[in-house]
């Protein structure tokens, strides 16, 4: 316990800025809280930290008028209050980044940040002033770029910013932040922390949500920790508290995090997939790399480096322009991923599950089941849920995806089973290459653990991984190789030795050294 | 200017253009006032038609009551003029406000039942359609007040008078689109249904004016048609409903939502109308001109398609903002 804190009998005193009482809501009979609470100071950063399901996300739908709570109070300075809107609680000064991207892709970045609230002039909506009132927000999260531009030309990393430029335009009292991090660089991050200290200076409560606990150490002075919808942890200071112990109140037993350290090069074999002097329509030039069986290689780089993109194209989805793919050692032209899956046996487990990853509506057998339909067809192509069944509930139950059937929707599931299902996909298509685009981004300790282990089981069968992060700890844990990219080139490959401090100081210095060169060369 | 090329349906305009100085100088009808001012009465009339299915487009719903609207409102204006010896001035409003209403109609159930446009208008559409049907007994009203008959048939060389309506609307909806709140807001519940929700944005407000709007366009669209045909019958409208989604989607209209380019509409109309005069003075029967329309909806969106992988990689994935000209609607 540190001095700064207050003691006990003058918090019960001091009313907080905002605060959940007591809190109960279910859905269709399903119990999401039961009795959570959440207590946030005036000038504080809370951290709010559950696994995947364990109620975080209706709490904060219910701290912004998204759902009203079945029992308990919402009290603002010691005053109830009740938001019937998204709106309402918005007037009363409290606002939320979410963590899916909110934005209308043909409005501009200005109209988005200012959406529902458009400056007029005369009663009519005025783009200059909208662009002008914009900009300075823009700014402050570090996106400096026309504010008329059409917000569908951003990177997820992009997005991710404006949401919160959106939320810090509100001039809000109480800020939510539904996992900001979860798309970011180490360095956007390290942006991020000084706006929010500046912001928390300001007079602003946030509540942090995250499954980082790095950045919970770094930016947040109390903890909050929610597991089935009660609270585990309740208001007590990050210093107080381990690491091991908040995971231990997230998952409820002790887990023994994984880590990789020690198989470097375990049983690296003939190469699987070669790219030679490869350049594409999104603007890579002269990229050359290896993959081989038994090896993960990591791709690590600032969003907008250009990784999905490299992704994107060895399967199929960018055109190549030039230079070479060499598959199992033989030249291939990869025009669609259908080509590189059935052909090459070259699997996308996509960053974004939501859009790309999963058909939501359909039931979690037939999203596994997608890639092997091909396989399984039967005479004029007809194929039965019984069929897909053999091929879709190993991998399933081997990822330990919580699931009530293997009918239920896709949709239904908390966001770290939707990602495995999304990997299961590929584990039941047998796929030889994989690239895990981001697995891990948004989803709980436990969950990240399991897809980690998933991912070296993979290679230690054989398989050859494709691993695009922008958690360098996770890169650094799990790659036996790391080739940073910046600006769609390759800027140098590293040798990993599993210790996070000098290569993160390497792959930065690589990172830092190359934008250097690129202003230098522009001026 | 730069903008004005870089729209979707500016190579379509050109096309016409050059089709039409071609035919006009290979044929003899082609080019003549006369045939002009038909193509023109018939784009001004596709153009209503098609602002009125545009603007429920752009919040991502549909409706399939256009038709209905204006059969029903054609019947009204004719009956209250022809039989009820109402002052013209009064029939037409009486029409307009009826139009408004049937639009609302559709816009609150959607908005209040949340269901989807298509099963909610296909069921008002054709309730619309048998009203006017029943009130007439399927008698058209032959009395036809002789300004509307100067609107829809009046010309001054090749100009169409209907054209002063027709742009006035596709104008008015336009800049309401881009400035006005409620345009802007129409707009963001189509692009991103969730994002607009909570921004605070009144969506089933929004949904509510989209429909009510519909209608009224339907309505003046009716009113422009009674004179072109001199009869108020309570078939109008019947034929309707392909031109009113062919029209906004050649003119680079999105079906899911969130764009309404009604300057595209217009050149869609025209283009449509160009057609269907050509493939008749070509003696070309009309049979083959449906078709040419079907193929013509087929080009618009594979244009849109081409321009678009010309425009930017992949759908949002491109290096980022590698323009920063294109904006808004």
């Amino acid at each position: 316990m540190t001095s700064e804190q207050a003691p006990p009998d003058v918090r019960e005193t001091t009313p907080a800025a905002f605060a959940l009482e007591d809190v109960w809501k279910s859905f269709g009979g399903v119990t999401a809280l039961s009795g959570a609470s959440l207590r946030l100071r005036p000038r504080e950063i809370h951290a709010l930290i559950g696994e995947n399901g364990a109620g975080k996300s209706t709490l904060i739908n219910i701290a912004t008028g998204v759902h009203r709570p079945e029992r308990g109070r919402i009290l603002m300075h010691g005053r109830e209050v009740h938001f019937a809107t998204p709106g309402a609680a918005a007037e009363h000064g409290v606002s939320v980044v979410h963590q899916e991207r909110n934005l209308v892709r043909k409005f501009s970045l200005a109209e988005n940040l200012l959406l529902g609230r458009q400056p007029l002039t005369g009663g009519v909506v005025s783009y200059g002033k909208m662009a002008a009132e914009a900009r300075p927000w823009l700014e402050r999260v570090g996106l400096h770029l026309d504010p008329l531009a059409e917000a569908s030309s951003l990177s997820p990393g992009q997005a991710q910013l404006l949401e919160i430029a959106k939320a810090l335009s509100r001039r809000c009292e109480v800020l939510l932040l539904d996992e900001p991090t979860s798309s970011i660089t180490e360095a956007e991050f390290e942006h991020l922390r000084v706006i929010l200290t500046e912001l928390c200076n300001g007079g602003t409560s946030i509540v942090f949500v995250s499954h980082k606990l790095e950045e919970v150490y770094s930016l947040c002075s109390r903890i909050t920790v929610l597991r089935d919808g009660r609270n585990i942890l309740n208001d007590v200071p990050v210093a107080a508290v381990s690491q091991e112990e908040i995971v231990r109140a997230m998952v409820g037993r002790h887990i023994e995090l994984f880590a990789a350290g020690g198989r470097r090069n375990a049983r690296a074999g003939a190469p699987r997939l070669e790219l030679r002097n490869v350049s594409t329509e999104f603007g890579h030039r002269g990229l050359d790399l290896t993959i081989r069986r038994g090896e993960i290689v990591g791709l690590y780089g600032l969003v907008g480096a250009g990784r999905t993109e490299l992704a994107r194209s060895i399967i199929g989805l960018g055109r190549i322009t030039g230079g070479e793919i060499v598959v199992n050692g033989k030249p291939a032209r990869i025009r669609n991923p259908y080509d590189a899956l059935r052909h090459h046996r070259i699997g996308y487990v996509s960053e974004d599950r939501k859009d790309e990853g999963l058909i939501l509506r359909h039931s979690i057998s037939r999203n596994v089941g997608i890639t092997v339909w091909q396989r399984i067809e039967r005479w004029m192509g007809w194929i039965s849920d019984q069929r897909t069944r053999p091929s879709v509930e190993p991998p399933l139950q081997h990822l330990n995806v919580k699931m009530q059937r293997i009918s239920q929707p896709a949709g239904s599931l908390s966001g770290g089973n939707q990602q495995k299902v999304s990997a299961a996909k590929w584990i039941a298509a047998e796929a030889e290459l994989l690239i895990f685009d981001e697995p891990t981004v948004g989803i709980d300790v436990a969950a990240k653990d399991a897809m980690h282990r998933l991912i070296v089981e993979l290679v230690e069968n054989g398989s050859a991984i494709l691993l695009i992060s922008s958690d360098l700890r996770e890169v650094v844990q799990l790659a036996d190789r790391i080739l940073v990219m910046g600006d769609f080139r390759l800027l140098a490959e590293i040798a990993n030795s599993g210790e996070y401090a000098p290569i993160s100081e390497l792959v930065m210095l690589t990172i830092t050294k190359a934008t250097r060169d690129v202003e230098a060369a522009a001026a | 200017m730069r903008r004005l090329f870089s729209t979707q349906w500016a190579p379509l305009l050109a096309a016409t253009a050059v089709a039409g100085i071609v035919l006009g100088l290979a044929t003899k009808q082609f080019g003549t006032a006369f045939n002009i001012y038909t193509i023109l009465q018939t784009t001004a009339i596709y153009a209503a038609i098609g602002l009125s299915q545009m603007v429920v487009l752009a919040i991502a719903d549909m409706s399939l009551a256009v038709g209905g609207i204006a059969g029903l409102v054609t019947i009204a204006v004719g009956g209250l003029y022809g039989v009820q010896h109402w002052p013209i001035g009064a029939a037409i409003v009486a029409g307009l406000v009826l139009g408004l209403v049937c639009g609302l109609v559709n816009g609150l159930i959607i908005a209040e039942m949340d269901l989807s446009g298509f099963i909610v208008t296909l069921a008002t559409g054709t309730a619309f359609t048998g009203i006017a049907y029943g009130v007439t007994s399927a008698i058209p009203y032959s009395n036809i007040p002789p300004v509307l008959v100067s609107l829809g048939q009046g010309r001054a060389s090749f100009f169409s008078y209907l054209l002063v309506p027709a742009i006035a609307m596709s104008i008015a909806v336009g800049a309401g689109f881009r400035w006005l709140p409620i345009g802007r807001a129409i707009l963001a519940v189509g692009g991103n249904r969730e994002a607009a929700l909570l921004a605070g944005i009144r969506h089933k407000r929004a949904m509510l004016v989209a429909h009510a709007l519909s209608g009224l366009l339907a309505a003046i669209a009716a009113v422009m048609y009674i004179g072109v045909l001199e009869s108020a019958t309570p078939a109008t409208g019947s034929e309707w409903l392909i031109i009113s989604f062919a029209v906004p989607i050649i003119g680079g209209t999105a079906l899911v939502g969130g764009d309404a380019p009604a300057a595209g509409c217009f050149v869609a109309a025209l283009v449509l109308a160009a057609i269907n005069d050509v493939l008749i003075v070509l003696n070309v029967n009309t049979e083959a001109v449906q078709m040419a329309e079907g193929l013509l909806i087929f080009a618009a969106v594979m244009s849109g398609k081409l321009a678009q992988s010309v425009g930017r990689a992949s759908p949002g994935r491109g290096r980022p903002l590698r323009s920063a000209g294109s904006l808004g609607p």
